[in-house]
C-alpha cells in the first residue's frame, strides 16, 4: 500500500525541498505539496492519508482547516518560532502524530513519518494466526450474544458451582481479551470489546452472590430477559421537590420545605401528610418527614 | 525493523523505561541519571526558561533554583485547583501553583503558565529520547503507567502529557498490576499475590490472583496522597518543632530554607535505611537574632524515625486490611506479598509488612525498576500477534462512579472493584415541560453523599427533544475501558436515535 503524504505550508521554496526530501527518503509514498489550505478540499484524504502542516497558516486559517485535518488519520505538525506561537499544547490540541520546531531536524521528522505509516500498515494488517474460522467464531459469538442468558453465553448450568464459572469466564476472556487483537480490522476490535465487557458483567452477576439470587429469580419468572438489570431509573431533578411526580403533591411538597427553613415543624409534618397521601412512597417525602418528625418528638428526658 | 513498545515509570520522584528485547524486560540505560537508569522526574528552567534541564541535573539544582525547579508534579496532575491537597501543596512547592481554566492547575514559570501535563511530557519525551539513543531508532509506542487509585482527571492528564511528548499511548496501566506482571509472568504461578506499593507520593495496595498467565485483579485501593514525601514532610516537622522548642523561637520558614530541610529529610530517611543512626547537621539553620545563626545538630536513631512516621506508615496498613476485605481472601491465603516503590526500602516498612501478613515480603526483584518492566511486557503482548498463551490482565475499576441525584444524594452506577472494560446504562429524564438540557453531576468515589464525594465533573444532555415532563426517556451509557477511562454515549429510547452529550472534567483544561 502506498502511504499519501500531503504537506502543506505558505512557503513554496521549502515546500518544494521538503517534498523532494520525502519522496526520496520514504519508500512507496505519494507526496503532494500544496501552498493553500482551500487545496486540500479537492484531495483524497483516504484514512491511511499523512499529512504535514505548516503552522505558518495562521490560527484563523487553522480553525477553518480543522474539518478538513480531522479527516485525516495523522499529521504531523511543523511550528515556527514567528507567528502564531505553536506549542505542543497547540499540536496535542488539533490531535497531531508529532511537532516539531522549525527547521526541522531531517532524520527526526523522517523516523516519525515511517512510524506512523509502520503503525498504519500494522492497523490494516490482520496478522495470520486469525484465521477466517476463527472470524467467524467471533462473529457468531458476537452475532448470539444478546439472545443467550449469562449461563448460555459460558456454557454452563444454573448449578454449575462457582469454581467452575470462573473457569469458563477465564477461557472467554482469554480468547477474547480486546488486548490480544491490537493489530486487527476496527470490526473485529469492536466484537471481540463488546464480547469481554458482556462477559465481564456475566462474571460480575454470577459471582456475586445477591445479584445470582435475584437474576435466577429473574430468569426463572421471565426467561426472554437475558441480563441483570443494573439500571438505576434516576430521575434528573433540577429542584429535590421535582423528584414528586404528582403536581398537587409536589405543591405540598414545596409547602412543607418551606416551612421547615422556617421552623414550623408541625405545618411541615400536616403538609408531607397530604404530599404522601398522593404518592406514599416518594423517596424524597419519606426522608422530609423522617426529619421533620425528629424535630417534632419531644426530647428523652435527661435521667439524674 | 522489530517492533518496541516502551513501558514507562512515570513517578512521583523518579521515572525509568523499560522495553522487551529478546523475550526480557530491560531497563534501559539513561545517562547520566542515578544508578544510570533512574531520572528523577523533576525539571528545572533556566534562562527566562530558554534552556530545560530534566532528571538528575535539574534535581541537583533544586536548592539553587527552587521557584523554577518542578518536582512531584504527579501530585497535583489532573487535580482540582479548590481540592485541598493541592491547596496544601500549592502552599509547600517552592514554585508557584496557580489555578488555571476548569479548575485546572498550572504552574507559573517566568510569568509564563505552563500545565503539569506539559511538565511530566518533558519527562516522557527524556525517557523516550533515552530509548531512541539505546535503540538507534525511534520508538512511539508506549504503555504508562499511573497509581491504580488514579481518578479519571489524572488518567486523562497522564494520557495527554504523552501526547504532548509525541508518544502514542497504547495504554494506561495501574502501576501495581504492573508490578504483578513483572513477577508472574511466564513463571507458570497459580498464586494469589498482594502488591504492597508505597512511593514517593502515592500508595497502592492491590490483590491479585495469578493463574497461567491469567492475571486478575481482585481488588485495590490506595490514597493519592501519601508517600514517602509524606515521610520527607513529617521529618521536617519534626525537625523544625525541635529547633523551636530548644532554641524557644519561632521558625519564619522561607522557600529556601524549606528545600535544604527537605533535602536533608530524604538524606536521613535513605541513610537509616542501612544505618542506625545518623547525625544531623545543617549548617546556619537557626536564627539567634542580629543576623547571627547557629547549627542545628541531632542524632536521629531508627527507634526516633520510627516514631516519626509511624502514623503514616499506620495508614497503608488500614487500607491494606480494606483492600484484603474487599477481595475476599484471607491474610493467611496470601501467596506473595511484593513490595514496590522506594518508600518500601525503610525497614521499618518492611517489618511491618511481615508482621501484618505473617511472611515476609519477596524481596526477588527491584522494588524501583519493576514498573516499568511489567509495563514494557504489557506492551509487548499489545503489540504481538494473537496468541492463546499471551497474558491476559483482567483489571478493575478502582473508585465507584456515580450521578448525584436529589438533595445531597449520589447514585452509583458502576461499583469500584467491577471488571474492565464495563459497561452500565441509566435512564434520565426531562423535569420541565419542554426543557432542552440536563445537567448531571457525576461523583467518583466511595460515599454515597455528594458533599463527601469527589466531583469529577458534569455531563450535559442538550438539544433534547420537546416533550412533556418525565416523558423523555433518555439512555446514557457509562462505559469504563480497559485504561480506566469514561467514555459517554446517550440515545433517545422512544426515538432510537443517537442524544448528544457532552462530559466535561473538571481539573482538565
Amino acid at each position: 500500500m502506498k502511504a499519501k503524504i500531503i504537506i502543506c505550508m505558505k512557503d513554496e521554496k521549502y515546500l518544494r525541498s521538503l517534498e523532494k526530501f520525502i519522496v526520496s527518503k520514504v519508500k512507496d509514498c505519494e507526496c503532494t505539496g500544496v501552498l493553500e489550505i482551500k487545496e486540500l478540499s479537492g484531495l483524497d484524504l483516504s484514512s491511511y492519508t499523512l499529512m504535514i502542516v505548516s503552522s505558518l497558516l495562521s490560527e484563523g486559517v487553522w480553525l477553518k482547516a480543522l474539518p478538513v485535518i480531522r479527516k485525516v488519520q495523522n499529521f504531523i505538525l511543523l511550528g515556527v518560532n514567528e507567528g502564531p506561537e505553536v506549542t505542543d499544547a497547540i499540536a496535542l490540541k488539533y490531535g497531531a502524530a508529532a511537532f516539531f520546531k522549525l527547521p526541522l531536524n531531517s532524520d527526526s521528522l523522517l523516523n516519525a513519518v515511517n512510524d506512523i505509516i509502520e503503525r498504519a500498515e500494522r492497523k490494516a494488517k490482520v496478522p495470520d494466526i486469525i484465521t477466517k474460522d476463527f472470524i467467524d467464531s467471533i462473529t457468531d459469538f458476537f452475532t448470539n450474544m444478546d439472545s443467550m442468558n449469562y449461563y448460555q453465553l459460558f456454557g454452563i448450568e444454573r448449578t454449575c458451582s462457582v469454581a467452575d464459572m470462573k473457569k469458563k469466564y477465564i477461557s472467554v476472556a482469554r480468547k477474547f481479551h480486546p488486548d490480544k487483537f491490537r493489530n486487527v480490522p476496527a470490526e473485529i476490535k469492536t466484537m471481540v470489546y463488546e464480547i469481554t465487557k458482556r462477559a465481564n458483567e456475566a462474571y460480575s452477576v454470577l459471582s456475586h452472590p445477591n445479584r445470582k439470587v435475584i437474576y435466577d429469580k429473574m430468569l426463572t419468572e421471565n426467561p426472554d430477559i437475558k441480563r441483570f438489570d443494573f439500571r438505576n431509573k434516576v430521575a434528573y431533578k433540577e429542584n429535590p421537590e421535582d423528584a414528586v411526580q404528582n403536581d398537587q403533591a409536589r405543591r405540598f411538597a414545596v409547602l412543607a420545605k418551606k416551612a421547615m427553613d422556617g421552623g414550623d415543624f408541625r405545618s411541615a409534618i400536616t403538609q408531607l401528610k397530604m404530599a404522601m397521601s398522593m404518592e406514599k412512597n416518594n423517596s424524597y417525602l419519606i426522608k422530609l418527614m423522617e426529619e421533620a418528625t425528629q424535630k417534632v418528638a419531644p426530647k428523652p428526658e435527661k435521667s439524674e | 525493523m522489530s517492533e518496541y513498545v516502551l513501558g514507562i515509570d512515570l513517578g512521583t520522584s523518579t521515572a525509568t523505561v523499560s522495553i522487551v528485547k529478546d523475550g526480557m524486560a530491560t531497563v534501559i540505560p539513561i545517562e547520566g541519571e542515578e544508578e544510570g537508569k533512574i531520572m528523577p522526574s523533576v525539571v528545572s528552567f533556566l534562562n527566562e526558561g530558554k534552556n530545560i534541564l530534566v532528571g538528575k541535573k535539574a534535581k541537583d539544582r533544586r536548592h539553587l533554583n527552587p521557584i523554577n525547579t518542578i518536582y512531584s508534579i504527579k501530585r497535583i496532575i489532573g487535580r482540582k485547583y479548590s481540592h485541598p491537597e493541592t491547596i496544601k501543596y500549592a502552599k509547600k512547592f517552592p514554585y508557584k501553583v496557580v489555578g488555571g481554566k476548569n479548575d485546572s492547575v498550572e504552574i507559573e514559570i517566568f510569568g509564563k503558565r505552563v500545565t503539569p501535563q506539559m511538565i511530566s511530557s518533558l519527562v516522557l519525551r527524556k525517557a523516550k529520547k533515552a530509548a531512541t539513543d539505546y535503540l538507534g531508532f525511534e520508538v512511539s509506542d508506549a504503555v504508562i503507567t499511573v497509581p491504580a487509585n488514579y481518578n479519571e482527571a489524572q488518567r486523562r492528564a497522564t494520557q495527554d502529557a504523552g501526547k504532548l511528548a509525541g508518544l502514542n499511548v497504547l495504554r494506561i496501566i495501574n502501576e501495581p498490576t504492573a508490578a504483578a506482571l513483572a513477577y508472574g509472568f511466564g513463571n507458570n504461578l497459580n498464586e494469589k499475590i498482594a502488591v504492597f506499593d508505597f512511593g514517593g507520593g502515592t500508595f497502592d495496595i492491590t490483590v491479585l490472583e495469578v493463574k497461567d498467565n491469567f492475571f486478575e485483579v481482585l481488588s485495590t485501593a490506595g490514597d493519592s496522597f501519601l508517600g514517602g514525601d509524606d515521610i520527607d514532610a513529617a521529618l521536617v516537622q519534626f525537625m523544625v518543632v525541635d529547633i523551636e522548642a530548644n532554641y524557644n523561637i519561632s521558625m519564619d520558614m522561607n522557600n529556601e530554607m524549606m528545600t535544604i530541610l527537605l533535602a536533608e529529610a530524604e538524606r536521613i530517611k535513605i541513610s537509616l535505611s542501612t544505618q542506625d543512626k545518623i547525625k544531623v547537621m545543617i549548617k546556619n539553620m537557626i536564627p539567634l537574632g542580629e543576623k547571627k545563626y547557629a547549627d542545628y545538630e541531632r542524632i536521629i536513631d531508627r527507634k526516633l524515625f520510627q516514631e516519626i512516621i509511624s502514623p503514616i506508615i499506620q495508614r497503608t496498613f488500614d487500607i491494606t486490611a480494606n483492600a484484603i476485605e474487599n477481595a475476599h481472601v484471607e491474610k493467611n491465603q496470601i501467596d506473595a506479598v511484593i513490595l514496590v516503590g522506594g518508600s518500601t526500602k525503610i525497614p521499618y516498612v518492611q517489618e511491618k509488612v511481615t508482621e501484618f501478613f505473617g511472611q515476609p515480603p519477596y524481596f526477588g526483584i527491584e522494588t524501583v525498576l519493576v514498573i516499568s518492566m511489567g509495563a514494557s511486557i504489557l506492551g509487548h503482548t499489545l503489540i504481538s500477534g494473537y496468541s492463546e498463551a499471551a497474558p491476559v490482565l483482567l483489571d478493575v475499576i478502582p473508585l465507584s462512579v456515580g450521578v448525584g441525584t436529589v438533595g445531597d444524594y449520589i447514585e452509583i452506577i458502576i461499583e469500584k472493584n467491577e471488571p474492565l472494560p464495563i459497561e452500565r446504562t441509566s435512564v434520565f429524564t426531562n423535569a420541565t415541560d419542554d426543557q432542552t438540557a440536563v445537567r448531571i453531576e457525576i461523583f467518583q468515589g466511595d460515599a454515597r453523599n455528594k458533599s463527601e464525594s469527589h466531583l469529577m465533573g458534569d455531563l450535559v444532555l442538550s438539544d433534547l427533544r420537546k416533550a412533556k415532563r418525565g416523558e423523555l426517556k433518555i439512555e446514557v451509557k457509562f462505559e469504563v475501558d480497559t485504561n480506566g477511562v469514561l467514555n459517554i454515549s446517550a440515545v433517545d429510547l422512544e426515538t432510537g436515535k443517537i442524544q448528544k452529550i457532552s462530559l466535561n472534567i473538571l481539573g482538565l483544561e
